[in-house]
């Protein structure tokens, strides 16, 4: 299971990721972020910015990047099946949402 | 190809006050990922929560059934502790005939206390409780006649009917595993916010154990 923010860039990503980064500061306060090397300088919740907690959790980016993010994710964990989810409480709205699912489904599925 | 399932928000911030149109809302997220490649539409599940979360990922999967003909529905995932194993052997039975075998279940333990609340179940027996559902569930869809003489619930000998309309297939996927189950509290989701190399671990540790859900958390168990 994964989260992900579809954007043009991963610059842009950072920005859309909000409504995702709240859930997932949720996660961090009720420990759901296992400690690794990524997380090193994050004493607190409020050291979880969206670079830090997306390298390796949270895929982003437009086509291109996520599917080289995913890549990684075939080479290492070399998974059977992949959830994805695109929208939280926080948005996007659901026009956004239909976009996101069509642009996934259309230019990444193809391609995994 | 690696098949990529869809899960939808299912939480109508902040009130749940527009519950039924969100519920709109999802069946055209369901309806564009039959459209789009997807491979399945799936649904989560808490309780008592402000927000209007849907609470029944069954049920849910069940409508998105209704209103597709090709991606699979489910669950990813429903919280086995909280479910008489008869009810949640029959319910899915029914959905996969519905979707001439369409059906995905899912289950996790549960982690948070709110939901055990719900359901009058305490949190520490979670893993007894979700071993004695999915032993239910493995023989009552082999068609054997079921039993269970536990303190969590009493039965002997009961038919599942119909059983479902694929001959099912239990196994594990790896999603978040978690050594101490009876512990009273255990990482949440922690697929979702799992590096890749930590996944690695989990995923050889569930091969290692699928057989004992004592140490496995929040795992998928597709059938």
């Amino acid at each position: 299971m994964r989260d992900a923010v579809i954007a043009d860039t991963v610059e842009r990503a950072s920005v859309l990721a909000e409504p995702t980064m709240e859930t997932h500061r949720w996660y961090f306060e009720h420990g759901a972020f296992v400690p690794d090397e990524q997380l090193a300088n994050v004493h607190s919740v409020s050291d979880l910015s969206f670079k830090v907690a997306a390298k390796d959790r949270i895929i982003h980016g437009d086509a291109d990047a996520i599917i080289e993010q995913l890549g990684r994710f075939e080479d290492i964990i070399k998974p059977d099946y992949l959830i994805i989810r695109m929208r939280h409480p926080g948005g996007p709205d659901q026009q956004q949402s239909l976009d996101d699912i069509q642009m996934f489904g259309e230019q990444v599925i193809p391609r995994l | 190809m690696i098949p990529v399932g869809y899960y939808p928000c299912t939480q109508d911030a902040p009130e749940g006050k527009n519950v039924d149109r969100m519920i709109d809302e999802i069946m055209a997220q369901a309806e564009l990922c039959e459209q789009t490649n997807y491979d399945g539409f799936y649904f989560t599940e808490h309780h008592q929560q402000a927000d209007g979360y849907l609470p029944n990922p069954v049920l849910m999967a069940g409508l998105v059934g209704a209103r597709t003909t090709r991606i699979n529905v489910g669950t990813c995932i429903a919280l086995a502790p909280l479910y008489h194993p008869i009810r949640l052997a029959e319910d899915c039975a029914v959905i996969d005939q519905a979707t001439k075998g369409r059906f995905r279940l899912a289950l996790g333990i549960g982690y948070q206390d709110i939901d055990f609340e719900a359901f009058g179940v305490n949190p520490k027996q979670r893993a007894r409780r979700s071993e004695e559902v999915i032993a239910v569930l493995r023989d009552a869809w082999a068609g054997k006649k079921v039993s269970a003489l536990s303190s969590d619930y009493q039965f002997k000998d009961v038919s599942v009917t119909p059983t479902p309309f694929r001959k099912t297939r239990i196994s594990g996927l790896p999603h978040g595993v978690n050594p101490v189950l009876n512990a009273p509290r255990v990482s949440p989701t922690a697929g979702l916010s799992t590096p890749f190399s930590q996944y690695l671990l989990l995923k050889h540790r569930l091969i290692c154990t699928a057989k004992n859900v004592r140490r496995m958390a929040a795992n998928l168990l597709f059938v």
